[in-house]
């Protein structure tokens, strides 16, 4: 804290020290339905000097009296100027079209945004919602998540697999923010879906290295996914209708240019085109997952606006009486916008998360199980942005995240008999302190700079347990527990998490970025399955656990050329992990009150080369990515105490994304892509214990073979609807899509299993069995429209 | 575990029109020959045996060869010794037919010389809860038609309790691996803290045979219908845990967990080469019904 006043102190000072300065700010929107843009930008060309819009649009130039002539731009717009004499603070909001919307102000051909080279983030990833429309996807579903698995350095263990694996991590080392909320579990069905209804995605982020110091909480990646505030001109409907889901979301004012709102749905409905072909025996079976997603803001005044959010999704299985299963995500964020001053920005969130999910079996009341586990956080984050001078923007704040663990609770009657087998709650408050600067120079060098300090509390009301340190591997023996009280700590943890990042421009057209970031993450998702599981439950760092760090550096060179249609990404990285989870052979996982003595600490490393190709404008556009990476852990008692690679490690990755336009009516679209395939531990030897053929690895390895590489192929073709008039207010659009068109059978995984018995006494056969969760190619027919 | 099941149902459920699996052929590397020595004895006065193999390779589908010619002895608490003999197949017998080898509570040592190395493990001889009762049921709904048995019986008061619950239809041993049916104390697993109820509804059910389609009746008027609770140490409750999921992974599709050995507890004394399999002692009690 003291830090930072000490930081504000001295900037107040530099305020006054530095001459006379006038401030001109405002939101950078779009034309068409007054939606802020994020990272558009403000420039001012006599100066050479320029500014991004922040989260929220706001952007915020301080500069010397005089005439300027500012330039207002963002990637797919057209740029517009604005001629300003400044003779005091001024507030100018700008608002960019599309060439045939821009009816006022002076249009100046759109130029391709040179951000690969100029910006300083590196290790990031930016997806554009517009794009992402255009891949073919499965079942012509539009997916976010699946759309980043084509970028480099992301990957996925496999279809249907849960989640995204950044730069060789687990899926529990990405924090995922849908409106700043974290989201703990991003699927539905599995990892087929995500939670994010394209419909309502206004901005979707993947920060893989160089996080800057205002996020943390995770060791890899940030994927920062931004809500549409809802068209503030006029009613906007968007929907779809697909062979999984159908999906409608309807935005409009509430007041003109003051409040909007948008209310996103969709619902999958396999079980109500299945309904008519089960017969009365499955009538209860239920299988479906909807979400909804909702946002309005409220435009006080120039000063004050106010954004409320919130996400609901489930997934339902269910078979009658007999088995249910459930499980979802809710969130909700209030956030309020305030600004001090022209140049002092602030931003105050409050937000609620929860996941949880609910099993329940048995024949009835009297024989039953019933089962959930849930995670649940409520949080405060305020944070300031000072735009001291077009060479300065110093951001600072905190965030508080109190953390209610539910680990499992259960209980089981037993023709009568209760027992209640639940564990105990555990109880966690996060903090977290930074201070960053973007500190750019006259010639062209920018570094950012910033300090994260966070702290974790494991707090009462609670048992803590004590283990003894037994041979590595083994199973740990309890030797003392302790109660705590309510609030009453635990056990304290605190880091200092330093970032930094660099550019040096080479020339126009090129640059170099280096980046080195620490991070620290005290929460982890208890999980031994090769996919992740929706019943996975997530644990605090305990006086068992530590807090999980991971020290990462990365060296780039960024060139665009042909005008800025081509840009070249190239990324080596090097990040080493402490502390990681891992765990003893055949650990129980689930409803355990001793899982602590089941897991082992473990470290990893993981490095590799980034390299990307995109092509920006024509009727030809894409990207090429090709990435080389390695993978490896280190735990004691695992492997024969050497390192082994992770079940992530995936050498070769290499995607092709195209998007070829015929003309205003047709287009295609191609992927495709090459994986290397993951590690698997497969046995050496087979043994007999009665009648079962027990596998076993005589060399005690982990990860010791590969199952075979992945490749893929999808193709879409996309018709638009012709406008009947200029008045038409109805656009529909036809997708077709085939995935997997050369119906490759990718392995899952090689699974080893007895054959069936033969005869009473017969040796039993063993056999391979190769999973494909996709064994043919997929065809699929959409249909979207839009009203407005 | 069970419940697990639920899901991957529901998964497959899903995906059935686009997965699929298929056998196929695979090149495995070799691993190290080890020994491996199985003990299941009981305080029946019934022929006791230790069987004594060495592993094969995976795709090795002959039985695994027995090792002859070791000395195996079984050493009582009280100091009584029991010599196995050796049958030249990898079994060694023990003949209690006239007097059981320990009653439960009685600790067992067993003793091994086999190709130049001394192996050891032991166990208590646990006690096992009575079967009250079969209850035969005839259902009718959803994927469940005919005739289902439920066992009842009530788990031994004290945390620890380990059991396999093996059934027999017309003394034929279930033997699929999904009837493979463990319990600690009457619940799935260790630190779930279940204690002295009757045997939880899914390892009750884990008795019914496993019918080849929906629909299909598991028993059948007329069959004999036998089930046995054989109490066994912790170690062995871990072992076969891991047997069974082992066992069951390709089940579990994208959910199955990574390979493992199961855990032995052989001990060898010798040197460092690592003994696989179990040694454990327990009473059995068993109950059977004809069904109607």
């Amino acid at each position: 804290m003291r830090l930072i006043f000490s930081v504000l102190f001295t900037s107040f000072l530099c305020l006054g020290l530095s001459a006379q300065k006038y401030s001109i700010s405002g939101y950078i929107k779009d034309l068409s339905n007054g939606e802020t843009l994020i990272g558009a930008t403000a420039y001012v060309p006599s100066l050479a000097k320029g500014i991004n819009s922040n989260e929220y649009g706001f952007y915020s130039l301080s500069l010397e009296p005089g005439e300027y002539v500012i330039e207002f731009s963002y990637l797919g717009y057209e740029t517009i100027t604005k001629n300003i004499n400044l003779t005091q603070d001024v507030k100018l909001d700008a608002e960019l079209g599309y060439a045939s919307e821009v009816i006022d102000e002076i249009v100046v051909t759109a130029e391709a945004a040179d951000n690969n080279v100029s910006d300083i983030q590196m290790s990031v990833e930016k997806l554009d919602i517009q794009t992402v429309k255009k891949m073919p996807a499965l079942l012509g579903e539009v997916e976010i998540i699946r759309s980043l698995q084509l970028l480099p350095g992301v990957t996925s263990v496999g279809e249907g697999a849960t989640g995204f694996n950044v730069r060789g991590g687990s899926i529990d080392q990405n924090l995922v923010l849908l409106d700043e909320a974290p989201v703990y579990n991003s699927s539905h069905l599995f990892g087929f879906f995500s939670v994010f209804n394209p419909d309502a995605v206004k901005d979707v982020k993947l920060y893989k290295g160089g996080i800057p110091a205002r996020y943390g909480g995770r060791l890899a990646s940030i994927l920062d996914v931004r809500m549409k505030e809802g068209n503030s001109k006029n009613l906007e409907v968007n929907g779809g209708v697909g062979l999984i889901f159908s999906r409608l979301s309807v935005e409009a004012p509430l007041i003109k240019d003051k409040a909007s709102f948008i209310v996103a749905a969709r619902r999958s409905y396999i079980d109500v085109l299945a309904g008519p072909f089960l017969n009365e025996d499955f009538e209860d079976t239920v299988l479906n997952f909807y979400d909804l997603t909702l946002k309005t803001n409220y435009n006080i005044n120039d000063k004050n606006r106010l954004f409320l959010s919130g996400y609901f999704g489930r997934d339902n299985f269910g078979f009658g009486n007999a088995a249910g299963f459930n499980w979802g995500n809710s969130t909700g964020t209030l956030r309020w916008n305030h600004l001090f001053s022209q140049r002092l920005f602030s931003n105050i969130t409050l937000f609620y998360s929860d996941y949880d999910y609910k099993i329940a079996f048995g024949e009835d009341a009297v024989n039953r199980f019933d089962w959930n586990a849930s995670i649940e956080n409520i949080s405060i984050k305020p944070e300031l942005t000072f735009f001291l001078n077009p060479n300065n923007i110093i951001r600072f704040g905190g965030q508080s995240i109190y953390y209610t663990f539910k680990p499992g609770t259960a209980v089981g009657v037993s023709e009568g008999e209760t027992r209640d087998i639940s564990l105990d709650n555990k109880f966690a408050l996060e903090n977290g302190l930074y201070i960053e600067n973007e500190n750019n120079f006259d010639n062209g060098i920018k570094l950012n700079y910033g300090l994260r300090l966070s702290m974790f509390s494991y707090l009462g009301e609670g048992t803590a347990y004590f283990y003894e340190d037994n041979e590595p591997g083994t199973r740990k023996t309890v030797t003392g527990q302790e109660t705590f009280d309510s609030w009453e700590s635990i056990q304290n943890y605190a880091r200092l998490e330093p970032r930094f990042s660099i550019k040096l421009p080479l020339n126009e057209e090129s640059s170099v970025k280096a980046s080195y970031n620490r991070t620290a993450q005290y929460i982890h998702l208890v999980s031994n399955t090769i996919a992740s599981t929706p019943v996975d439950v997530w644990t605090p760092s305990t006086n068992n656990i530590q807090p999980a760090m991971a020290d990462q550096v990365a060296l780039g060179y960024f060139k665009n050329f042909g005008d800025n249609v081509y840009e070249l990404s190239t990324e080596t990285y090097y990040k080493k992990t402490q502390h990681l989870v891992d765990y003893i052979d055949g650990a129980d996982l689930l409803l355990n009150e001793f899982l602590e003595g089941s897991l082992l600490d473990g470290k990893g490393r993981a490095y590799g080369l980034e390299m990307q190709l995109k092509k920006n404008k024509g009727k030809l556009t894409g990207w090429m990515s090709y990435t080389l990476a390695k993978s490896e852990l280190f735990v004691d008692g695992i492997n024969n105490n050497e390192w082994y690679p992770s079940r992530f490690d995936q050498i070769h990755n290499f995607s092709l994304t195209s998007f070829y336009e015929f003309n205003d009516r047709w287009s295609v679209s191609a992927n495709f892509v090459y994986i290397t395939g993951t590690p698997a531990t497969f046995p050496t030897s087979r043994y007999e214990v009665g009648p079962y053929i027990v596998p076993h690895n005589a060399n005690n390895t982990r990860n010791n073979l590969r199952i075979p590489a992945y490749h893929r192929l999808d193709l879409s073709a996309t018709r638009k609807g012709k406008k009947s008039s200029e008045n038409d207010k109805w656009v529909g659009e036809w997708v077709f899509s085939v995935y997997n068109v050369y119906s490759k059978k990718n392995p899952f995984g090689i699974y080893f299993r007895q054959g069936d018995v033969v005869s009473p006494g017969q040796v039993q056969n063993t056999e391979a069995v190769r999973l494909s969760v996709i064994g043919n190619f997929i065809p699929s027919i959409s249909y979207n429209f839009k009203f407005n | 575990m069970q419940h697990k099941f639920i899901y991957i149902i529901g998964f497959l459920g899903m995906m059935l029109l686009f997965s699929c699996q298929d056998v196929i052929d695979l090149e495995l590397p070799e691993g190290k020959t080890q020994l491996v020595v199985t003990g299941w004895l009981n305080n029946n006065q019934e022929a006791q045996t230790i069987r004594i193999t060495e592993t094969l390779s995976y795709f090795d589908n002959t039985s695994t060869p027995g090792v002859a010619g070791a000395t195996v002895t079984v050493a009582h608490e009280n100091g009584s010794e029991f010599t196995f003999t050796d049958q030249g197949n990898g079994d060694y017998i023990y003949d209690a037919s006239s007097a059981p080898i320990a009653a439960v509570g009685d600790g067992l040592t067993l003793n091994i010389e086999v190709e130049g190395k001394q192996l050891t493990a032991f166990s208590e001889m646990h006690r096992v809860p009575v079967i009250d009762s079969i209850v035969q049921e005839d259902r009718e709904s959803g994927f469940e038609k005919g005739i289902y048995c439920n066992f009842f019986s009530r788990d031994l008061e004290g945390v620890g309790d380990t059991y396999w619950v093996k059934t027999y239809q017309n003394n034929q041993y279930l033997s699929e691996p999904l009837n493979l049916n463990i319990a600690f104390d009457a619940g799935f697993s260790a630190g779930s803290t279940v204690d002295n109820i009757i045997f939880i509804p899914p390892i009750r059910e884990t008795m019914n045979p496993v019918v080849d389609s929906l629909g299909q009746s598991p028993w059948n008027q007329g069959d004999l219908c036998k089930v046995e609770i054989h109490a066994m140490n912790n170690e062995a409750f871990f072992f076969m845990e891991s047997v069974r999921d082992q066992l069951l992974n390709s089940l579990n599709t994208i959910f199955a967990e990574p390979i493992t050995n199961s855990p032995s507890n052989i001990v060898n004394l010798t040197n460092d080469e690592d003994i696989l399999g179990i040694f454990t002692a327990g009473a059995i009690s068993t109950l059977e019904i004809i069904i109607e």
